[in-house]
């Protein structure tokens, strides 16, 4: 009777986890059907591309787009940019956020409200619609007019770190808001009796909140920086407005390839002019797989959730 | 009599209770968010509803001229315009459409994710593209893509066309093409939109469900596995602990993905009203742009303090308040 009742117990996990596996793979095979296209595609000559017979699998491999793509848009310089950029606003919005979010879910401060729906508004609002009065503040910076008072001048931030730097230290990044509104749902969530123990252990307010309160949420930091990393790297809208002359891989992508000529790899096409589209897939691919390799990292701290950070339990 | 109310003032000030001065730490906490409200944010709202009662051209030797023209603008969109209206409906209905199938979907996903199984860091690795892909960049590139090859494809390309086009954006971009293709030669796309529409709506709840399912993820991440612990104990099947102990701890999560995929479904890349929006930026009417912006926020606006009115009364959150 028991033997039965295991073996019906196995039967019917292996059903489910058959059942899981065939769902997570078809789901992410339609996922990464285009990257996978874009990934066969870029390995592929000329000659394979207008040939109607091959298909995903290259005859002619060929590093071709690779190397003409990292040439023409310096892809590394770059990379390193937009690595830094991406780093440094991650790391800032992951900060501010977490600190707001907070300050909006344990605190009753009157006013409290008000400055909610102003955390909401901000998502809500189109960017698109205060892009002109953003792109002169920040090509006329000024402090209430201290900087012209003193200097005799405002200063142009186009093209340097600080159009971002400053955005994301007072929470009007890209989707900051968002970022607030988790952290304050999520601090929410966590019983208040944590720090209420610490209280009466004699712990500060600053102190509970470094010590009891950043640890706890610290999966949930991940996925801020996560989100602020990759939507920074893959941003186009404050890039190509703040940094026209500094290289970032967003912009390289969008501006794109028509214009190239090259020799040798004429197709019937414009004189010397290659398959402008591959090239495209090539770089899109080339944005998106560092940002892949950040989140497996990252994954890592991602699954530590509230267990291991040894409050609980 | 001013010494005296000065007096009662310092008594009540003296008599705010230790909750009420930790109350106000919680102004330090919000700080950066003030501060960055009143310096920048502030200026710019402000601008923007001025400008929508407006007349604003820029003028070529840097900076604008603007003249008030009161309600002209927003006249001119509601009345005039005969596509704003018509897209305004569609971007409410298909918010209201896609809305539950995303959450119930990326809340299923991640309770999937979340389960001790062989692969599960590469399954996660997978479904965290689309949140990458959901800032539009990589679709923009392959739009441009696809009207290069349309151009290129012409001269004696028969052959390769179909696989270069695929290739551009994978499965669907062959009809994104064609519904392109039909718009800009007026066909009426119809058609083309139902074939294309079945096909694309998962595609569409897939790609935009990414950012749901990594917030429904670390908000599983932090239950704790001994209230699981003791509900097994208990006797709990899995089907009961999801809706006694994983549904109602999560629920503060849902209404942040609720609010946050309404946002997206009104602002993202895909939809219409901001290509309009967009458009009219680029063609210069700044004043039209800040109109239509402003009656879709308020429109959007209505929408989100609706449902999350709603949504938020069965909210369950772990603190008696």
């Amino acid at each position: 009777m028991r033997a039965k009742y295991l073996n019906l117990h196995a039967i019917n996990g292996l059903f489910w986890s058959v059942i899981r596996y065939l769902l997570l793979i078809g789901l992410a095979f339609l996922i990464l059907y285009p990257l996978l296209v874009k990934l066969s595609n870029s390995f592929m000559s000329p000659q394979d591309l207008i040939d109607g017979t091959v298909r995903f699998i290259p005859r002619q491999f060929t590093w071709f787009n690779y190397k003409t793509v990292i040439e023409y848009t310096s892809f590394f310089k770059g990379l390193s940019n937009t690595f830094g950029i991406s780093f440094l606003s991650g790391i800032i919005q992951m900060l501010v956020c977490t600190m707001v979010g907070y300050g909006l879910a344990r605190f009753n401060f009157k006013g409290k409200s008000v400055i909610f729906s102003l955390v909401v508004l901000t998502i809500l609002i189109p960017p698109q619609t205060y892009m002109i009065s953003l792109y002169m503040k920040f090509s006329f910076f000024d402090l209430f007019g201290l900087m012209s008072t003193f200097t005799g001048g405002t200063v142009r931030l186009m093209d340097s770190m600080w159009p971002m730097a400053i955005l994301s230290m007072i929470g009007f990044g890209f989707k900051n808001g968002l970022y607030i509104l988790i952290m304050r749902q999520y601090f929410k969530g966590i019983p208040k009796e944590l720090e209420e123990a610490a209280y009466v252990d004699g712990s500060g307010l600053f102190r509970t909140f470094s010590m009891i309160i950043l640890p706890l949420s610290f999966s949930m930091m991940i996925t801020i920086f996560v989100f602020s990393f990759s939507w920074q790297w893959t941003d186009s809208f404050y890039s190509s407005m703040f940094f026209s002359q500094f290289k970032l891989l967003s912009n390289s992508l969008l501006v794109g390839f028509e214009g190239l000529m090259l020799e040798g790899a004429t197709l019937g096409l414009k004189h010397g002019q290659p398959l402008t589209a591959t090239l495209t897939n090539t770089m899109s691919l080339l944005v998106v797989i560092p940002l892949i390799i950040v989140y497996l990292f990252a994954q890592k701290y991602l699954v530590e959730g509230i267990e291991h950070s040894g409050i609980v339990g | 009599m001013n010494k005296l109310s000065a007096a009662i003032n310092k008594k009540e000030r003296f008599r705010l209770t230790v909750t009420q001065k930790r109350d106000l730490m919680g102004w330090v906490f919000v700080s950066p968010f003030v501060l960055g409200f009143l310096l920048l944010f502030l200026g710019i709202f402000i601008d923007s509803l001025r400008f929508s009662f407006m007349d604003v051209n820029l003028l070529t030797q840097g900076g604008f001229s603007e003249k008030f023209i009161g309600l002209d603008n927003y006249h001119q969109i509601l009345r005039v315009d005969p596509n704003f209206n018509k897209q305004l409906y569609g971007a409410v209905q298909n918010m209201l459409f896609d809305i539950p199938i995303i959450v119930m979907y990326s809340l299923f996903i991640a309770v999937l994710l979340n389960m001790k199984m062989k692969g599960r860091g590469i399954f996660r690795a997978i479904f965290f593209v689309p949140v990458i892909l959901a800032t539009g960049i990589i679709d923009k590139a392959d739009l441009s893509n696809s009207i290069m090859n349309a151009y290129q494809s012409i001269p004696g390309l028969d052959t390769g066309a179909s696989i270069v086009t695929e290739s551009a954006g994978g499965m669907f971009s062959n009809l994104e093409l064609k519904k392109y293709m039909f718009q800009m030669l007026d066909f009426s796309p119809a058609l083309v939109n139902i074939t294309v529409g079945a096909a694309e709506n998962i595609f569409a709840v897939i790609n935009s469900s990414g950012v749901q399912i990594l917030i429904f993820l670390a908000g599983l991440q932090a239950i704790s596995s001994s209230i699981y612990e003791s509900a097994k104990i208990e006797g709990c099947s899995a089907w009961e602990c999801f809706w006694k102990i994983t549904f109602p701890l999560i629920s503060p999560l849902i209404l942040v993905n609720i609010i946050y995929s309404i946002i997206d479904s009104f602002t993202g890349s895909k939809n219409q009203i901001m290509h309009s929006i967009t458009n009219a930026m680029k063609l210069g009417q700044y004043g039209t742009a800040s109109a239509m912006a402003w009656i879709y926020f308020l429109v959007a606006a209505v929408f989100l303090v609706v449902i999350g009115f709603f949504v938020s009364r069965f909210v369950f959150y772990q603190n008696r308040e």
